[in-house]
C-alpha cells in the first residue's frame, strides 16, 4: 500500500483544487508536443551548407598540395634529365629516330615534338648541333636536376672550387637549391630577431602598462600596419630604405638581406603583436591584482605572471611570425637584391626560394626541367610549413596542458622530499 | 531612496577607545604570542582600549561624482578580526581597497581623509604603496593562484621581496603552507600546476601566499563566497587561527560567518559607516535601527 503524502497547502485550506483536469490536461499536451520534430528544413540546409563550406577549406588545401606536387613528381623520381648526349645526331638522320629519342636530344617535352614536320625536326637538330658545337662542355652531360646536384656543392667547368651554384638560365642549367633556401631562412631569422622583441615589448606595453588612452591611440596604429600591402612596403624599402640604410652604413651592395629583412620586419610586426597582445589581454586582471596586492610592481606583475601565463599565446605568435616570413615573397623579391649568393653576410643580396618562384616560373617553359624544380621548391615550402605548423601545434599543447595543470610526465613523479611521511612514521 | 529602507539619522557610535596618535601599547618586537596573551586577558565583547594598527579618519571615496564611501571614522584594532557588513554596493569591499590603496588602479576614484597605519598616513604624497602592500596584504574573492607551480605560488612574494635564499625560501613556503593547513594535502605535489587544485585549497593557497612575507594585517575581501560549506568552514577556522599573528579585516555578505570568526564589526549601509562596535553587541544589541533591521534580513 502506497503511502498517500498528505499536501501542507491543501490540508490547511481544506479545499480540493481540481488537480486531476490540470494533470490530465497536461499529459494530453505533452503527448503530442514531446514528440515533435525540432528545427526547420532551414536550419537543416544552413547546418549542411556550413558544413560543406568548411569542407572545401580542407578540399583546397589538398587540391593546392596534389597540383605541386604532381609537377615535381617527374623530378622527385629522376624521370627528368637535362644531359645532353654526347654524340651528335646528323640532321638527315632526324626522321628515322623516335620521338622520345629527339625529346631528350632537343630537351623538350615529347609532345610538342611529336606533331612537328620532319623539315622542321631537321632545322631543330641542326641549330642543337650547332649550339653543342660552339660550347663544348663537359658539364653538359652531367643531370643537373639529380638529387646531388639539387643539395651537394659541385666544381663546375668555370669555377675553382666547389660550390652550391643556382643559375638556372646558363648553358649549363645549375639548380642548387642550397642558397634559395639560405636565403629564405636568413631573411626570416634576421627579421625575427628585428620583429619579434619589437612586437613582443609593443604588446606587452599596450597590453599591461599602457594607459587606457594610449592604448585606445597605439593598438589600431600598429594593426593597421597589417593592412598595408607587401608591395607597398617593398616600394619603401626598394626606394627609401635601402638609399637611407646605405647612407647610413656604406655599405656596398644597395639592395641587401638587411633591407629586406627591416622591410620584412614591418610585415610581420603587427601580425604577432596582435596575436601576442590578444594572449597577454586574455589573462585575468585578477593575476595581476594579486601580484599588486603582494606590493610587486607593475612591472613584477606583468613580467614574473602575466606573461608566463600569456606564454603559449606569445609563442604561437612567433611562429605564425616565422611561418609569414618563410611565406612572404613580394617584400624580399623588391628589397632582397635576388642575387642567389650563399654569403653569411647580412649586406650581401641573397635570393629567397618563394622570390625565385615568383619570379622565375613565367620564364621557365612548361615541363621543362627548370618549371620542375621550382615546384619542387614550392613543394619544400609546403612540407616545411606543414611539417613546422604540426610541431609547433604540439608544443603549444604541452605548454597549455602545463599551464592549466593537467598532470604531464613529470608531474607524476612525487616531489622529492627529504620530510619523512607522518602517517608512515605514525604505523 | 525608497521608503522602505531605514534612515540614517545618527552618526556612527564607535565605542573603541583609541586616541589619536598614541605610541602603540606592544612592543612590535616581542614576541607575538606573548603580545596576544596578554590582550586575550580581555574580553572582547566590553569596550576596550585595543591597539589601533589601523585608524581611518574621515575617509570618502569618489568614483567621478558618486561616492561610495563617504566620511568613514574607524579604528581597526590589531591582532583582532574586523568584520565588514552591509548590503550589496554598501561601499564595503572599495572601503577594504582603500586600506592598502589598491583602489589606485580603479581609473576615476579620488579619496580625502586619512588612513594611518601604525600612524603613517598612507595617502600622504611620499608614500609609496608598493611598499605599503608589503604589510598590508590582501585575499580576494575568487581565488586567483598564478598559474604556476603551487611551490612558486607562495614563494612568488618571497622571492620578489628577496627574503631570503633558495634554501630558506623553501622553509618559508613549508610554514607558510603549513599555517594553512595545506602542507599535508599538497607536499608531494608541490612541484604541480596551482589550478589543479580545488577551490577551497585554490583559497588557503592565496592565503598562504599572501601570509609567507609575513604581512601586519590582512584584508580579506569575501573569502569564502564561492566555495562550499566544508572548505568555507576551513578557512573561518583558518582566520580564527590567523589573528594570533595578524591583524585581519574582512568583507563577508555571511553574517553567521562574521559573527562566527569576528572579534569587532562594521556595519556599512550606503557608503557611510552606520555602527562599529563589538561583534556581539551589534548581532545582540545593535545602537542603529538600520543595523537591527540587516541584521534581523529585513533588507539588504
Amino acid at each position: 500500500m502506497p503511502t498517500i503524502l498528505q499536501d501542507p497547502i491543501d490540508s490547511a485550506s481544506g479545499a480540493t483544487p481540481p488537480v486531476v483536469d490540470v494533470s490530465r490536461q497536461l499529459e494530453l499536451e505533452l503527448r503530442t508536443t514531446l514528440y515533435e520534430k525540432g528545427g526547420s528544413w532551414r536550419e537543416t540546409l544552413v547546418e549542411k551548407g556550413i558544413f560543406v563550406v568548411s569542407l572545401t577549406a580542407i578540399f583546397a588545401i589538398l587540391l593546392i598540395f596534389i597540383f605541386v606536387a604532381r609537377e615535381c613528381l617527374p623530378l622527385i623520381l629522376g624521370q627528368v634529365d637535362t644531359a645532353r648526349s654526347a654524340e651528335l645526331i646528323a640532321p638527315e638522320k632526324a626522321v628515322d629516330l623516335s620521338s622520345e629519342q629527339l625529346a631528350v636530344y632537343l630537351s623538350q617535352p615529347v609532345e610538342k615534338i611529336r606533331p612537328l614536320s620532319p623539315d622542321v625536326l631537321k632545322d631543330l637538330v641542326a641549330s642543337r648541333n650547332e649550339e653543342l658545337a660552339a660550347h663544348p662542355n663537359p658539364d653538359s652531360k652531367l643531370n643537373t636536376v639529380s638529387w646531388p646536384m639539387l643539395l651537394l656543392p659541385y666544381r663546375w667547368q668555370e669555377y675553382t672550387k666547389a660550390e652550391f651554384i643556382w643559375q638556372p638560365t646558363s648553358l649549363v642549367e645549375k639548380y642548387n637549391l642550397v642558397p634559395l633556401f639560405f636565403g629564405s631562412v636568413k631573411i626570416a631569422v634576421l627579421s625575427l630577431l628585428m620583429a619579434v622583441p619589437l612586437s613582443l615589448m609593443a604588446a606587452i606595453y599596450v597590453s599591461q602598462l599602457a594607459s587606457g588612452p594610449v592604448r585606445e591611440v597605439v593598438k589600431p596604429v600598429i594593426e593597421l600596419l597589417a593592412g598595408v600591402p607587401s608591395v607597398v612596403l617593398g616600394f619603401l624599402a626598394l626606394i627609401a630604405l635601402a638609399s637611407l640604410f646605405q647612407w647610413l652604413f656604406g655599405y656596398e651592395v644597395r639592395l641587401n638581406t638587411f633591407v629586406a629583412s627591416v622591410a620584412l620586419a614591418l610585415a610581420l610586426i603587427p601580425v604577432i603583436f596582435t596575436i601576442a597582445e590578444d594572449a597577454l589581454s586574455a589573462v585575468p586582471q585578477t593575476h595581476k591584482d594579486a601580484a599588486r596586492a603582494m606590493g610587486a610592481t607593475e612591472w613584477h606583475a606583468t613580467i614574473r605572471v602575466m606573461v608566463p601565463a600569456a606564454f603559449p599565446g606569445i609563442f604561437a605568435a612567433v611562429i605564425l611570425g616565422f611561418g609569414r616570413a618563410i611565406g612572404e615573397t613580394m617584400v624580399v623579391l623588391m628589397a632582397s637584391g635576388n642575387a642567389s649568393i650563399l654569403s653569411p653576410s647580412i649586406f650581401q643580396s641573397c635570393r629567397t626560394a618563394t622570390a625565385a618562384i615568383a619570379a622565375e616560373l613565367a620564364d621557365a617553359p612548361v615541363d621543362s626541367p627548370h618549371y620542375r624544380v621550382l615546384f619542387l621548391i614550392g613543394f619544400i615550402l609546403f612540407v616545411i610549413t606543414f611539417v613546422g605548423n604540426v610541431f609547433a601545434d604540439v608544443i603549444l599543447q604541452r605548454l597549455r596542458a602545463r599551464l592549466e595543470g593537467q598532470r604531464g610526465s613529470h608531474d607524476a613523479e612525487p616531489h622529492a622530499s627529504s620530510e619523512p611521511n607522518p602517517q608512515e612514521a605514525l604505523s | 531612496m525608497t521608503n522602505a529602507l531605514p534612515t540614517i539619522a545618527h552618526p556612527p557610535r564607535v565605542r573603541i577607545a583609541s586616541p589619536p596618535g598614541i605610541a602603540p601599547a606592544v612592543n612590535v618586537s616581542a614576541p607575538i604570542s606573548h603580545q596576544v596573551e596578554s590582550l586575550e586577558a580581555e574580553p572582547a565583547a566590553e569596550p576596550v582600549a585595543v591597539p589601533p594598527i589601523i585608524q581611518v579618519q574621515d575617509l570618502s571615496l569618489l568614483y567621478g561624482n558618486v561616492a561610495a564611501v563617504q566620511h568613514v571614522t574607524l579604528d581597526i584594532p590589531r591582532y583582532r578580526v574586523t568584520a565588514l557588513i552591509g548590503p550589496s554596493g554598501c561601499g564595503k569591499s572599495t572601503f577594504l581597497r582603500c586600506l592598502n590603496r589598491m583602489n589606485d588602479f580603479i581609473p576615476n576614484a579620488r579619496t580625502s581623509g586619512r588612513v594611518l597605519f601604525q600612524n603613517q598616513d598612507i595617502y600622504a604624497r611620499e608614500i609609496n604603496p608598493i611598499r605599503l602592500r608589503r604589510y598590508i596584504g590582501m585575499v580576494f574573492q575568487r581565488s586567483n593562484p598564478f598559474p604556476q607551480s603551487i611551490y612558486d605560488n607562495v614563494a612568488f612574494g618571497l622571492r620578489l621581496h628577496k627574503m631570503g635564499r633558495a634554501e630558506t625560501i623553501h622553509d618559508q613556503v613549508e610554514l607558510a603552507l603549513r599555517k594553512v593547513g595545506l602542507w599535508d594535502e599538497v607536499k608531494d605535489r608541490l612541484n604541480q600546476n596551482a589550478v589543479t587544485l580545488s577551490g577551497g585549497q585554490q583559497q588557503r593557497l592565496c592565503i598562504a601566499r599572501a601570509i609567507a612575507i609575513k604581512p601586519q594585517v590582512l584584508l580579506m575581501d569575501e573569502p569564502a563566497s564561492a566555495l562550499d560549506p566544508i572548505a568555507t568552514a576551513k578557512i573561518e577556522e583558518l582566520i580564527l587561527q590567523l589573528k594570533e599573528d595578524y591583524t585581519i579585516v574582512i568583507v563577508t555578505h555571511n553574517l553567521q560567518q562574521a559573527g562566527r570568526c569576528s572579534d569587532y564589526t562594521a556595519f556599512f549601509y550606503m557608503g557611510q559607516l552606520i555602527e562599529f562596535d563589538a561583534t556581539e553587541n551589534i548581532f545582540g544589541q545593535p545602537a542603529a535601527e538600520a543595523t537591527e533591521a540587516y541584521i534581523n534580513g529585513r533588507f539588504g
